[in-house]
C-alpha cells in the first residue's frame, strides 16, 4: 500500500501522540525527515527561546529555513510546543532588519557596514580618550551564543580595560547564581530534568511551567501519571495553568513567601523529618554573609517561624504548609523543588533561593534521583553563556570574581595580557550601567541581543536615559524595530539563530551546538563576526583573532580547564555527534555529568570519597543552610498605592515578543497585554472584562484592558510582560537585591484607576 | 497550505475518555486513543498555525476537564 504525502503525515503526527500518551512506539518515519515540509535537508539545533532548551532539527530548502521537528534523541524527546514548531517564521519576518542603520538628522537611516562600523569605533575611541575605559559599556544577553558572550567580555575587560560589562541574565538568573553561589560555592544546578522521572514530591515555587517551561511542564505531567502517587505543590499568588495540575495550590501574597518557606523547615524540623547524619557530614550555618553559625542557632531561629506566623504574613494557610512540608519530608520519598522568577526577581531574591536549598539540605534530599533543588532558566543561554564569558561586571570567565587578584591574574595569563590589565573594581550592574548612561558617566553603550528600552524595570526612566544628548548607544539586533532599537544611534543587523553556530547551554548544564543552516540574511552578520571587527577598530585584533566560533570554543576548553565547571572534554565534533552533553566533562571520553558533587557521577568528585556527597565548591567542603528571616518587598501597599503589582509571561510569547510577534498565529493570541484582576476587585474599582484601566505606580503608568479572572488573588494585579505596545515595566520597580542586584520586578504597589 | 499536528491533550484524572468523546465532535480534530486515564492523542488538520493555536486555546477555555493541549510533531503539508 502506497500512502499519499498528506497520509503519510497524519500517520507521522498520529503516531508521535500516540507515542506521547504510551500507546505506541515512535516508528521510524515519524522522526525521519518530514516530507511535508519539503525540506532538503535537515541540520540539528536548539530552540532559540526558552530555558528548557529543546533539541531540534532545521530543515532547510533552497537556502531557506521551511520546518522544524524536534530531536528525540534529545531530552524533548521530540516534543517541541508552539513557539518553537513556529520557529521557521521569524527568519523571514518583515522586520528583520537586512542592512545597518545610523541616525542622521534625528532619524535612523541605511548605512554601510564601514560607515557604521567606524562610527562606532571613533565614537568609543573618543569616550575612552576623554573619560577613560569606563566612558563605556557593554550590556549583552542570555540569548546570545556562548562564543559571542565570551568575545564581548574579552574585548571589554582585557582589551578597552573596563568592568562595564553586564547583560540580562541579570535581570533574570542572577539571584539564583547568587543562591548557588552562597549554598554550595559554586554557581549551576546540582541536579538535571532526569530528575522530574524520579520524583515523588515536586515543589514549583514562583513557577508557571506550564507557560515558560512548557516541554518541562509536560515531564512533569507525565512524571505524574507514570507514578501514582506523586504530589504536585505550587507556591504561587496566582492560580496559575501550572496550579491547574496541582494536589495542593498555596497561594500567598507575593513577596512573602520567605515566611512560607521558613515555616516548611520549620515543620520539617519539628516533626523529625530531619536526616541529622547528612546534616552532620556536609552542612554549614550561616546568617548575614558568615558561615558562623551552628544547627542549634538554625533550630532555635526556626523556632519562632511558625506555619501559624507564616499565615499571619503570608495569607497562606497554616494547614496547606504543614502539608506540603509533610509531603516534601516524608522518608524515603524524593522531592525535587523548582523555581524561576517568582523568586529570582526580588530584592531578597538570593535569600529565597537560600531557603529553597536549605530544605534539601536539612531532609537531606539532595544529590539523589528526583530530590535535588532545580531552578529553571528562563533564557537559552543565561547559564552557559554568561558564567563561561563571564560576562557580568562583577566576573571573569568560569565563577572567577574582577576583585580577587588570583583570578585576574589567571585570566590575564590565559588571555596574554600584561599582568594589571584587567582592573580589580566591579563595573556597573545593570541598574547602575543605565542609570550611568542616564547622568552622563557612561557615554558609549553597546546593547547585543536584548531589549532593554522594554525589558528594563521602570523603563521610562531608562528609555529616556538611552536617547539623553550626549548618550551614544549602539544596538546588534536582528529586527527592527523594537522598542530598543529605535532610540539607538546605530543598529547592527545581526544574523539571527540558524544564521549562525554556537553552542546554547540550558537549565540543567546542557550544552549543545547551534549548526549553521543557512546564511545570514541581507547584510546581517553574525555579533562574532561583528565583535572581532570591533576589537580590531579599537586596536584590540590580536585578543579576538578568532576566523570561527569553532576558534572561539578552543580557547575556552582551555579557560574552564581545572575549574569547578570544566568541560575540556566537550569538544566541537563530540557537540556535533551529541543531543546535548552535561558538564563537568573534563576529559575526552567521559560521558557527562546528570548530578553535581555526587560520587560515582561528578568527575570532580574522587571516587574513594567516603561519602556519597562532596560538596566542593566551598573550602570547608559543605553546602550553607542559611538563617534568613522573611523581609518585605521594596515596596509594599499602602493608601495611595493599595494593590500589588507583578508581571509573567503566557504560552503563545517570549519576552519582550520581539520574535514571537513574528509568527503571525501568535500574533493574533495573547499578544495584546492585559491587567489580570480578582472580581472583587474589579467590582471595587468598578470595570469589567474588555474596559481600559490605568496600572500607576510612583515610577510609571500604562493603560490595560481589563481581565476579570478568578484565578487572580484579590488585592494583586497582574500584567502580561510581552507586549511592545502596552509596556507592563512602565510601573515596576528597579529596586535591586543587595547581593545579585537583580531588580524587583515581580513586586511593587499600583493604583488601578478606570481609564 | 495545511498544518497537521500530532496534540497530545491533557485532561483531569479519569476524565480522558469522556473528553475524547467530546472532542471526537470537532471539526478538523481527529482522536487516535487515549490511555483511558488522562491523556488523548489526536491529530489536527487546519488552515495554519494560527488554527492550531486557537484551538488549544478555545479547548483549556472552554472545557474545564481539559489541563494542557501540546502539539508533538507538527508539520505543514503544501
Ligand atoms: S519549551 Fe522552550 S525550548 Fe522547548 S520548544 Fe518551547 S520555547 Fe522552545
Amino acid at each position: 500500500m502506497t500512502m499519499n504525502r498528506r497520509e503519510l503525515m497524519e500517520t507521522a503526527a498520529a503516531a508521535a501522540a500516540l507515542a506521547a500518551i504510551g500507546k505506541l512506539e515512535l516508528p521510524a518515519h515519524a522522526a525521519a525527515p518530514v516530507p511535508a515540509a519539503g525540506a532538503d535537508k535537515w541540520v540539528k539545533s536548539v530552540c532559540r527561546y526558552c530555558g528548557t532548551g529543546c533539541g531540534l532539527f532545521v530543515g532547510v530548502k533552497d537556502g531557506k529555513v521551511v520546518a522544524v521537528k524536534g530531536d528525540k534523541d534529545n531530552h524533548n524527546k521530540g516534543f517541541l510546543c508552539l513557539k518553537g514548531f513556529l520557529l521557521p517564521e521569524i527568519m523571514s519576518a518583515p522586520d528583520r532588519l537586512l542592512h545597518p542603520l545610523i541616525r542622521k538628522n534625528d532619524k535612523l537611516v541605511p548605512a554601510t557596514w564601514e560607515e557604521a562600523m567606524s562610527l562606532v569605533a571613533s565614537k568609543f575611541k573618543a569616550a575612552i580618550e576623554k573619560g577613560g575605559p569606563d566612558a563605556v559599556g557593554f550590556y549583552g544577553s542570555g540569548q546570545a551564543l556562548t562564543e559571542e558572550t565570551y568575545c564581548a567580555n574579552k574585548l571589554f575587560k582585557a582589551g578597552i580595560r573596563t568592568n562595564n560589562i553586564d547583560g540580562n541574565p541579570r535581570l533574570c538568573m542572577a539571584s539564583a547564581v547568587g543562591g548557588y553561589v552562597t549554598t554550595f560555592g559554586k554557581d549551576e544546578p546540582m541536579g538535571c530534568y532526569d530528575d522530574i522521572d524520579h520524583a515523588d514530591v515536586m515543589l514549583l515555587v514562583g513557577s508557571n511551567a506550564a507557560e515558560a517551561h512548557p516541554i518541562l511542564f509536560q515531564r512533569i505531567v507525565r512524571r505524574k501519571e507514570a507514578a501514582k502517587g506523586t504530589k504536585i505543590v505550587v507556591l504561587d499568588p496566582r492560580k496559575t495553568p501550572t496550579a491547574r495540575i496541582a494536589d495542593l495550590h498555596i497561594s500567598f501574597t507575593a513577596g512573602t513567601d520567605l515566611a512560607i518557606l521558613n515555616a516548611i523547615a520549620h515543620v520539617l524540623v519539628k516533626e523529625g523529618m530531619v536526616d541529622e547524619e547528612f546534616v552532620k557530614a556536609h552542612a554549614a550555618f550561616g546568617e548575614g554573609a558568615d558561615a558562623n553559625k551552628t544547627w542549634e542557632d538554625y533550630k532555635a531561629f526556626l523556632e519562632a517561624w511558625t506555619p501559624e506566623k507564616a499565615e499571619e504574613i503570608s495569607g497562606a494557610k497554616a494547614a496547606d504548609i504543614r502539608t506540603c512540608a509533610r509531603w516534601f519530608g516524608e522518608k524515603g520519598k524524593a522531592s525535587l523543588t523548582m523555581w524561576t522568577m517568582g523568586l529570582n526577581q526580588r530584592t531578597k531574591g538570593v535569600w529565597a533561593n537560600n531557603l529553597c536549598h536549605n530544605l534539601h539540605l536539612i531532609t537531606g534530599k539532595i544529590g539523589l534521583p528526583g530530590s535535588s533543588p532545580l531552578s529553571l532558566t528562563g533564557q537559552p543561554n543565561a547559564c552557559g553563556g554568561v558564567r563561561d564569558g563571564g560576562a557580568l561586571s562583577h566576573l571573569l570567565p568560569y565563577g572567577r570574581l574582577v576583585v580577587n587578584e588570583k583570578h585576574r591574574a589567571e585570566m590575564e595569563k590565559l588571555w596574554g595580557v600584561p599582568e594589571g590589565t584587567i582592573q580589580p573594581k566591579p563595573g556597573l550592574a545593570t541598574v547602575d550601567l543605565f542609570r550611568a548612561v542616564e547622568d552622563g558617566k557612561v557615554k558609549c553603550l553597546y546593547i547585543m541581543c536584548t531589549n532593554p528600552g522594554q525589558s528594563m524595570p521602570n523603563v521610562g526612566r531608562y528609555r529616556k536615559a538611552l536617547r539623553r544628548e550626549g548618550a551614544f548607544v549602539v544596538v546588534s539586533e536582528a529586527f527592527h524595530p523594537t522598542r530598543t532599537s529605535e532610540l539607538a544611534d546605530v543598529v547592527l543587523p545581526a544574523a539571527l539563530w540558524a544564521e549562525k553556530e554556537g553552542v546554547y547551554g540550558c537549565t540543567e548544564r546542557r550544552y549543545q551546538l547551534l549548526e549553521q543552516s543557512v546564511k545570514p540574511s541581507g547584510e546581517a552578520r553574525p555579533d562574532f563576526e561583528i565583535l572581532c571587527d570591533l576589537a580590531a577598530r579599537l586596536g584590540h585584533g590580536k585578543l579576538l583573532p578568532f576566523k570561527t566560533a569553532s576558534d572561539v570554543w578552543a580557547e575556552l576548553l582551555t579557560v574552564c580547564k581545572g575549574t569547578a565547571y570544566d568541560f575540556s572534554g566537550m569538544t566541537r565534533d563530540r557537540l556535533k555527534e551529541s543531543h546535548g552533553l552535561l558538564w563537568p566533562l573534563p576529559t575526552a571520553g567521559h560521558p557527562g555529568t546528570k548530578r553535581r558533587y555526587v560520587k560515582g557521577d561528578d568527575p570532580l568528585v574522587p571516587a574513594d570519597h567516603p561519602q556519597r556527597i562532596l560538596f566542593y565548591g566551598r573550602p570547608d567542603r559543605k553546602a550553607v543552610v542559611w538563617l534568613r528571616p522573611h523581609q518585605p518587598a521594596a515596596e509594599v501597599p499602602d493608601a495611595e498605592y493599595p494593590l500589588i503589582y507583578t508581571t509573567g509571561r503566557v504560552i503563545e510569547h517570549w519576552h519582550t515578543g520581539t520574535m514571537t510577534r513574528n509568527c503571525k498565529e501568535l500574533r493574533h493570541a495573547n499578544a495584546e497585554a492585559v491587567v489580570e484582576m480578582h472580581p472583587d476587585d474589579a467590582k471595587v474599582l468598578g470595570v469589567k472584562n474588555g474596559d481600559l484601566a490605568k496600572v500607576a505606580s510612583r515610577r510609571g503608568a500604562e493603560t490595560f484592558k481589563v481581565r476579570v479572572i478568578d484565578g487572580s488573588r484579590k488585592g494583586m494585579v497582574f500584567v502580561h510582560m510581552h507586549d511592545d505596545k502596552r509596556l507592563c515595566n512602565l510601573p515596576t520597580n528597579d529596586a535591586v537585591d543587595p547581593i545579585s542586584k537583580q531588580p524587583e520586578f515581580k513586586v511593587c504597589a499600583v493604583k488601578v484607576t478606570k481609564a | 497550505m495545511t498544518v497537521i499536528a500530532g496534540v497530545v491533550v491533557e485532561t483531569l484524572p479519569g476524565l480522558a475518555a469522556a473528553v475524547a468523546k467530546r472532542l471526537g465532535a470537532l471539526p478538523g480534530l481527529s482522536v487516535r486513543g487515549d490511555d483511558g486515564d488522562r491523556k488523548i492523542a489526536a491529530v489536527f488538520t487546519g488552515a495554519d498555525g494560527a488554527a492550531l493555536e486557537a484551538l488549544g486555546e478555545e479547548l483549556l477555555r472552554a472545557d474545564e476537564a481539559i489541563v494542557g493541549v501540546f502539539p508533538t510533531l507538527v508539520g505543514r503539508d503544501g
